[in-house]
């Protein structure tokens, strides 16, 4: 499974594409933002950020299968267990959203001022947010693979999904910005893990039927 | 693969009786009985039989066209998917109804059509949801396929959608009885009055659903043969 997690890994590098078209993608959203935002309050701050990084991982995640070429898919079909490939492609969906947020993040402080008051409490968000939207934009895309308008319906079908998990990000982003305390944190942030983890097993059990061809 | 003649039966003469004498009576009741009169609530206290049943009647209707999906995914009768596609239909269409009623007792009672309160976001959530899952079965020309993966997109919404209505409002202040501090139904209905046309309402409505999905899905079923 290692090996082929590398392998992974090494043709998204060498594409290129992935890394550069969504850090633009994030880039021109923002700096977009920032020509109409400027001065941000507090609440536009975050409210844009989270809808800058929803819009940036649908399209990042629809090139997760969209891209495969046939052959390609032959390959994965014949040799991986369906389980094994959803995780990985659930693994590498979440670190590439990490490294968008930490993007995003900074690029956001850079042109919009940074507001929020506990860090802390924001990084929490980013790091469950990470997984939780990468898994169901996967199942998304798994879904969406066979039909004939993907990129249309990948947004259509993904964003409803993540409602939930941006009301719980809202939230917990709204207590970051106020600089709350921890302990009026945990109820959401346990919340959000409830779900990750809910999502994660559902989604390790439907995958399969999905992978069927 | 899926030739064999699988059909559904239709539903029951006994539950069609029951639906129109639980209907006809909830109807009568509803609004000419008598009711408690609140504050603030006075006479559309009577929306109880209808809003509150609506969405009784959504839950089971996705619970039920869950279920089938799930059957879909493990033995593949077209029938199964004939069951979850109609019962998610009328589910939206009561999800529909029921958001319209919430908003006209709202507009009279919380003073606007649309309060931005959790129970009211989580609903229209749900509906886009599934709404959603109509657009997915528009796309694909293969029927296989769209049960299947229409089948997927359900189970993972329907339990997208419980945590949705049930866990988040209760997590926040909100406007609805029972959630944010307020008290629930028992403190409206002070002598029990009500409980004895609110379940058959929920009863009807149901069952009228139920109705409604078996006769859709007979259709597509019929139709479908008829086209292929």
């Amino acid at each position: 499974m290692l090996h082929l997690f590398r392998h992974e890994w090494l043709r998204e590098w060498r594409q290129g594409q992935w890394l550069a078209g969504s850090l633009l993608y994030l880039a021109g959203g923002i700096f977009a933002a920032q020509l109409m935002l400027r001065p941000a309050g507090p609440l536009a701050w975050v409210a844009m950020y989270w809808l800058l990084m929803l819009f940036a991982s649908v399209y990042v995640l629809s090139r997760t299968y969209l891209g495969l070429s046939n052959g390609l898919l032959m390959y994965y079909k014949v040799a991986t267990p369906g389980v094994t490939l959803w995780l990985i492609k659930v693994l590498t969906g979440t670190l590439s959203l990490w490294v968008l947020m930490a993007l995003a993040s900074i690029l956001m402080g850079v042109w919009m001022g940074y507001p929020i008051q506990n860090t802390g409490i924001f990084l929490l968000t980013q790091f469950l947010a990470g997984p939780l939207l990468a898994t169901v934009l996967t199942l998304v895309s798994a879904m969406a693979r066979g039909a004939a308008n993907p990129a249309q319906l990948m947004p259509v079908l993904g964003f409803p999904l993540l409602v939930p998990c941006l009301l719980l990000v809202h939230r917990l982003s709204r207590m970051a910005l106020d600089g709350l305390e921890w302990s009026v944190v945990w109820p959401y942030a346990g919340a959000m893990a409830a779900l990750l983890v809910m999502i994660l097993a559902l989604g390790t059990l439907l995958f399969p039927f999905l992978w069927r061809d | 693969m899926n030739s064999l003649p699988h059909r559904i039966s239709p539903l029951p003469l006994a539950l069609k009786l029951i639906t129109i004498l639980c209907m006809v009576y909830v109807f009568w009741m509803g609004w000419m009985g008598e009711v408690p009169r609140k504050v603030i609530l006075n006479e559309s206290v009577r929306n109880l039989y209808f809003h509150v049943p609506m969405w009784f009647g959504m839950i089971l209707m996705l619970l039920g066209a869950a279920v089938y999906s799930l059957r879909y995914l493990l033995f593949q009768h077209n029938t199964d998917d004939a069951w979850a596609s109609a019962l998610t239909q009328m589910g939206i269409l009561f999800g529909i109804l029921g958001l319209i009623t919430g908003m006209v007792w709202a507009q009279f009672t919380w003073g606007a059509w649309w309060s931005g309160d959790p129970k009211q976001n989580a609903s229209a959530i749900g509906l886009l949801m599934y709404l959603a899952y109509t657009v997915l079965r528009s796309s694909f020309e293969d029927k296989r396929r769209q049960a299947r993966i229409s089948a997927t997109y359900n189970i993972l919404a329907f339990f997208c959608l419980i945590p949705l209505l049930f866990i988040l409002p209760r997590l926040t202040d909100s406007l609805h009885p029972g959630n944010g501090g307020n008290p629930g139904f028992s403190a409206y209905d002070l002598d029990g009055r009500m409980r004895w046309v609110f379940y058959p309402a929920v009863i009807a409505w149901t069952l009228m659903g139920w109705w409604a999905s078996n006769l859709w899905a007979r259709y597509n079923l019929l139709k479908n043969r008829i086209q292929s």
